[in-house]
């Protein structure tokens, strides 16, 4: 009988960003069982919510990550204006969207850089980060942040963006379409890729299920649930939208769904970009959310299914405000792929869940 | 605007989100999560939220698409609330982490971090009100949290995390 051997992975491992630790228990270079823990940079973001006003801390809640931060502002601005019954205007709603669909671009094409990083293509990492800043770009001249945008408040959105500059970042994003195609044929064709990802980190659909994974690793593994289909806010305006899936439910099915959905999100912004109405960008915001009042809200987050809670508590402080992200909920199943795999495979099955740890602990 | 409304009194639209907060009591729990088990709904999350009386309100979210529900529960510190990760695996994570923010005193975990899921230097849990951290700054063994801290004058005790 082999000997069981327990090997520490991270929390610092060239393949995370962010600090998280699994206990590997290895039976002749296959893994027989992971163990995970988080919790190396817990800030305690969610009990400032006691300390700042409902209308400033919109600022803190974009801080909880560099990456989807405008999707956590616009998270907890609908679910305070759900606690306080506010409507949005219809332009701001739109805005919300595409600055939204912009952050899915740049954080999906972020990701499959770091996966190509992961197994060694260091030419497709670089020109993956290459496109990603034309996205950066946009973002920086319609709200002067890159990543941190400070576009979106309670009541609605800080800034507008003309028709005509809408029209010139349609035309922007179809030059990144066509240069992201020739990326996408490498990722999805390329034998040396495929030889990585296929049938690595295998999750079948009722695995997917029993462990409650949300986002694209739930839809590589045929679940189509995704929280835009339920058409919360300019998302009804859409003529249509399916979620986009894969039956493989490995490595290479995640890494396809989340590259076909930067060219959905480009078509969506395109859409809503023809579609927006003319109009007031604010809702101006008075008093505070009753005592007793609660609400919830729901994002589709680059990552997945995000889920906000407010609690009121008729003061302009909240009782309470919570953030559940997507990547607590993926990281049993992400446990369940590593079951089986090789040693060697580990680090690209972290990888391929797109795990975020500065949103899971905040 | 307050909503606490049953499920069936709620008709969900196309946009609007669904608000549905359902009072419910510790003992009967684990069999509505089991009835939202078996009607094939998906579990959401785990929210704690300490009361000024000490005691702990818990929001049990589930999903099944569109429909949202939550069951709204109030539990004291120094009861022991059973454990849905037999039902649920992925609730494990959100058990063990509001054992370290609030203090409630799960059983029957299939993970159990023992009170060491973050791994920080502040002793858990962290609530000043939980029934642990009163009984810390009673002995006088350090505060638990920063507010009994301040509350407390005393200085807090740290410890080195990592998983049992």
């Amino acid at each position: 009988m082999s000997q069981r051997t327990i090997i520490p992975f991270g929390p610092q491992h060239p393949v995370l960003p962010e600090p998280m630790h699994l206990d590997l228990v290895i039976e002749d270079e296959r893994v027989v069982e992971a163990i995970p823990q988080v919790g190396f940079i817990h800030r305690g973001l969610e009990k400032l919510v006691t300390k700042k006003d409902y209308t400033q801390f919109v600022l803190v809640t974009e801080r909880i990550c560099g990456i989807c931060s405008f999707g956590h502002s616009l998270g907890y601005s609908e679910t305070v204006e759900a606690l306080m019954g506010i409507e949005v205007p219809p332009r701001a709603e739109f805005l919300r969207v595409i600055w939204h669909e912009l952050s899915r671009i740049h954080s999906h094409i972020l990701w499959m850089g770091l996966l190509a990083d992961g197994f060694g293509y260091e030419n497709l990492f670089m020109q993956c980060w290459r496109l990603r800043e034309q996205v950066l770009d946009i973002l920086e001249a319609t709200t002067g942040g890159r990543v941190i945008l400070t576009a979106c408040n309670v009541g609605g959105v800080e800034q507008d963006i003309e028709n005509g500059e809408l029209n010139g970042i349609c035309q922007t994003l179809d030059g990144l379409r066509g240069e992201y195609n020739q990326l996408l044929k490498t990722f999805l064709k390329d034998k040396s890729v495929r030889h990585r990802l296929v049938g690595v980190g295998y999750l079948s659909e009722a695995d997917a299920r029993a462990a409650g994974t949300v986002g694209p690793f739930a839809r590589a593994s045929n679940i189509p649930e995704d929280i835009r289909s339920l058409g919360f806010g300019a998302y009804a305006a859409l003529s249509g939208f399916e979620p986009i899936t894969s039956k493989d439910g490995d490595g290479y099915a995640r890494c396809e769904v989340r590259a076909l959905e930067v060219l959905q999100s480009i078509d969506i912004i395109k859409e809503l970009a023809e579609k927006i109405p003319d109009g007031a960008i604010n809702q101006k915001v008075k008093g505070a959310p009753e005592d007793g009042s609660y609400a919830v809200s729901r994002l589709e987050q680059p990552r997945g299914e995000c889920f906000y809670f407010a609690k009121g508590n008729g003061t302009k402080f909240l009782e309470r405000f919570r953030i559940r992200t997507p990547t607590s909920q993926n990281i049993p199943g992400m446990v369940q792929t590593l079951q089986g795999c090789d040693l060697a495979d580990v680090p690209l099955n972290v990888l391929t869940i797109d795990p975020c740890i500065s949103c899971t602990e905040r | 605007m307050t909503q606490t409304e049953t499920a069936t009194e709620y008709e969900y639209s196309q946009t609007a989100k669904p608000q549905v907060f359902i009072d419910t009591e510790l003992s009967e729990l684990r069999s509505k999560v089991e009835e939202y088990h078996e009607r094939g709904w998906r579990y959401v999350n785990i929210c704690g939220t300490a009361l000024p009386d000490g005691q702990v309100e818990l929001i049990y979210s589930f999903s099944d698409g569109l429909p949202l529900e939550n069951l709204r529960v109030v539990v004291d510190t120094t009861t022991e609330v059973q454990s849905i990760s037999d039902i649920f695996p992925n609730s494990f994570f959100f058990e063990n982490e509001t054992h370290d923010l609030f203090g409630v005193q799960f059983a029957g975990i299939s993970i159990d971090f023992d009170g060491e899921f973050y791994t920080v230097s502040v002793p858990t849990p962290m609530n000043p009100r939980s029934s642990q951290a009163v009984a810390a700054v009673a002995e006088g063994a350090g505060s638990v949290g920063a507010e009994a801290g301040a509350e407390a004058g005393a200085a807090g005790d740290t410890k080195r995390g990592g998983r049992k």
